[in-house]
């Protein structure tokens, strides 16, 4: 019984009574009514240009099979739409059962709650006042559906309000940057895809990635191959880090199972672009799916964005690499806010910026001034976000749109285990498309919090 | 004798050209710059150059950009936001 869908019950004026259907890509719809006693009429036995009169068909038929979408909308009695999704020899044939509901155009459904409040015609005068305050009273109520009591910490429900305390915490086995985007959700592991992250190298003897594959390559003369500050190994513990950790228990890396390809771009004192674009052209020639950049120089208000890196940057694309780049850390706000950084300006790379557990913009986190590009894409978590260090120290808990950036790439190789057929394009709409909507401006997060898949 | 000031540019050469660096290096070269790589898969050459002769190298064949490179610094090692 557990694994069949449960039939709710109708309760709302909202609904018509019926149920929505929706059965399995490979189940057979017709077996399923034919157990229930439910007789069908199918959407495909009609001509390709007919409308379709679903009340009528529904006079005659107890349900009408949209052969395309695999959906029903029955007017089948709750027991009988019940039987329909019990578990056959090939499991159950029923994926989900809802109530169809009554969907009203927008501004006629603001109409009808304020026609809610005031069902009676009233005297002039009275009645506008009453009328106000029936409208005041009505959207009293919307916004609090939204948003809640103005102190209540509002997490569920969807919606991210302005709360006491912070949204998401690390817990003794999970950092609240892989609660907030649901990476402890997640089966993918970035089996299969390699991911480059270009910083100032790694950690090759570190307890947690003992036995993993790492690909490395030094760009900087004159500085030896390992991480001489622990940022790249911050960087890559976020993105790539094992699902269980040797030396912790607090799970703090999103695709454990991807190829790790650490490029040393980034010396003690700086590097030029040129370093760089020879840490990119490494990760193309090695067929890296991602890339991903926790650098970047300060943009000045009204200065463009760079031409021969932005053409970098496409020609990666070309080439199958999604390049991944922090926003930039200049800002100290609200009385400072910087634009976004170089090489993160480029339109053709995503740039990410930091929000906190609280789900606010960080204090540090730039912003899209810079017209023509210098957009933020997407965020990701920034502020206090534990991860492996160089050792003796093993780990540290740091900030930075640095630590955002290798939220978004880590996610994105799960996102392309799921579906490796995805170009760098198609990748960065799905990775917009799934974030979850803050209420935030979009110069400062950009299409919302980074979610797994 | 004239104090030359080298910079370092990031050099774009045009789609039909990504195919041929060596060509344009060549030309890039007798235009006065010092090649120091040429990068076929993002079709981009790095160059150091007096800075005198960058329109030069901005008029060579092949060329569609150029931009002297941007330093981007290290991440800050005494702080905690990075």
């Amino acid at each position: 019984m557990a694994d069949e869908p449960e039939v709710p019950p109708v309760e709302s004026q909202e609904t018509t009574g019926r149920y929505l259907v929706v059965f399995a890509e490979d189940a057979s719809a017709d077996v399923a009514a034919a157990a229930a006693g439910i007789s069908v009429a199918h959407t495909a036995e009609y001509a390709a240009d007919a409308s379709i009169d679903v009340e009528s068909v529904l006079q005659e038929a107890d349900a009408v099979y949209f052969d395309e979408l695999k959906v029903a909308v029955t007017k089948a009695p709750p027991q009988q739409v019940q039987f329909l999704g019990a578990r056959g020899e090939a499991g159950s044939p029923v994926i989900a059962v809802a109530e169809e509901r009554i969907v009203y155009p927008s501004e006629e459904l603001e109409l009808r709650r304020v026609q809610i409040e005031e069902p009676e015609a009233r005297p002039a005068a009275e009645g506008s006042r009453d009328y106000a305050r029936g409208y005041r009273d009505a959207i009293s109520d919307l916004y609090f559906r939204l948003y809640g009591a103005p102190d209540a910490a509002r997490e569920e429900g969807g919606i991210i309000a302005p709360a006491a305390g912070p949204l998401w915490v690390d817990t003794a086995t999970l950092t609240w940057g892989l609660a907030a985007t649901r990476v402890n959700a997640s089966t993918f592991t970035g089996r299969g895809v390699r991911v480059a992250v270009l910083d100032t190298g790694f950690t090759p003897n570190h307890p947690d990635f003992a036995g993993r594959p790492v690909a490395s390559a030094n760009f900087v003369v004159g500085e030896p191959p390992q991480d001489l500050n622990g940022h790249g190994t911050h960087c890559i513990g976020t993105a790539l880090g094992p699902r269980r950790p040797r030396a912790t228990q607090r799970r703090y890396g999103i695709a454990g199972e991807a190829d790790i390809f650490s490029g040393k771009v980034l010396a003690v004192g700086g590097s030029g672009d040129s370093v760089i674009i020879a840490g990119i052209d490494w990760a193309v020639r090695n067929r890296c799916r991602v890339i991903s950049m926790s650098l970047g120089a300060e943009v000045r208000p009204g200065q463009a964005h760079s031409a021969p890196f932005e053409i970098v940057a496409q020609r990666a694309m070309n080439r199958g690499a999604l390049i991944v780049a922090a926003a930039g850390n200049d800002s100290s706000r609200p009385g400072i806010v910087i634009p976004v950084s170089h090489p993160a300006n480029c339109p053709s790379i995503m740039a990410v910026a930091a929000i906190d557990a609280f789900g606010q913009v960080a204090s540090f986190s730039n912003r899209a001034i810079n017209p023509a590009g210098g957009q933020v894409d997407i965020a990701g978590p920034g502020v206090n976000v534990f991860s492996s260090w160089r050792l003796p120290l093993r780990y540290r808990t740091i900030s930075g749109t640095s630590m955002a950036t290798p939220h978004v790439a880590g996610i994105a190789a799960q996102y392309l285990q799921r579906n490796p057929g995805l170009t760098p394009q198609q990748l960065w709409a799905e990775l917009q498309m799934r974030a979850r909507r803050l209420p935030l401006p979009n110069i400062d997060v950009g299409a919302g919090l980074v979610q797994s898949v | 004798m004239s104090n030359s000031s080298k910079v370092r540019v990031v050099i774009s050469v045009a789609d039909e050209q990504m195919n041929d660096l060596s060509s344009v290096t060549a030309a890039l070269n007798d235009a006065g710059a010092d090649v120091e790589q040429a990068y076929e898969s993002v079709g981009t050459i790095i160059a150091s150059v007096d800075e005198s002769k960058v329109d030069a190298v901005r008029n060579v064949n092949g060329v569609t950009h150029v931009e002297q490179e941007r330093i981007i610094p290290g991440p800050p090692p005494d702080s905690d936001i990075v």
